[in-house]
């Protein structure tokens, strides 16, 4: 997955002070292990903490992100599959 | 002689792992499900390889034990390809999936809480290569 390394020091960061946990992380990493399908369109999924996962780079199909921006209301929530 | 404790001592400190090629990966996810990615390293951006720990091998046949074990070989050795929604729920191999997967995450969360409560800028660095080896392949 390449992502753009602000997007990585992001989560980096968010990790680091702790307003994402662990739980948060091993959630995320569960569902990027049921290869989910995730539509054509922009899309995001929210994981219930404060962790919430937008597609708004294009060529980017995931990634991770608090205070970067709202999900837009025109965005597809992406259910979680398990 | 090697007791068996001494045994998985020697698998933890060895650090070796097992590695399931893309296509072995696959067959498995459509045999037992996408919990089967959950037991190891997933190589999602590259090879699409499953790297397991051997320690964590060692530690999912013991909590399944003997028996479970056994019948998971048999299940894992027969030519069947696909289970039926009803032949889950007693699959030997997907209470050794579960326990991997488990133990797995316990692992993945082992490493992020060092990564929160390290002072040492060096390890923190070293863990979150790791981590994000986990989330995101490289």
């Amino acid at each position: 997955m390449a992502l753009p390394p602000a997007i990585r020091e992001h989560l980096r960061v968010r990790t680091r002070e702790r307003e994402l946990s662990k739980s948060d992380l091993a959630a995320l990493l569960a569902w990027i292990k049921t290869d989910p399908e995730v539509p054509d369109g922009p899309w995001w999924k929210d994981f219930g903490s404060k962790l919430l996962w937008p597609s708004w780079i294009r060529g980017v199909s995931r990634h991770s992100a608090r205070g970067l921006a709202e999900a837009p209301r025109r965005q597809t929530r992406v259910s979680t599959p398990d | 002689m090697l007791t068996f404790i001494g045994f998985l001592e020697e698998l933890e400190r060895s650090h070796q792992t097992v590695v399931i090629p893309k296509d072995e990966v696959e067959r498995l996810v459509r045999r037992f499900g996408p919990a089967v990615r959950q037991m190891g390293l997933w190589r999602h951006s590259t090879d699409g390889s499953l790297e397991l720990s051997t320690s964590n091998i060692a530690a999912a046949a013991r909590l399944v034990g003997d028996s479970v074990l056994t019948a998971a070989i048999e299940e894992l050795k027969s030519p069947t390809e696909f289970l039926g929604v009803f032949d889950r729920s007693g699959c030997a191999t997907l209470q050794l999936v579960e326990q991997l997967g488990r133990l797995n995450r316990e692992h993945f969360e082992r490493r992020v809480q060092r990564f929160q409560d390290t002072r040492d800028p060096v390890e923190a660095d070293r863990l979150w290569n790791e981590i994000s080896l986990e989330l995101f392949g490289a």
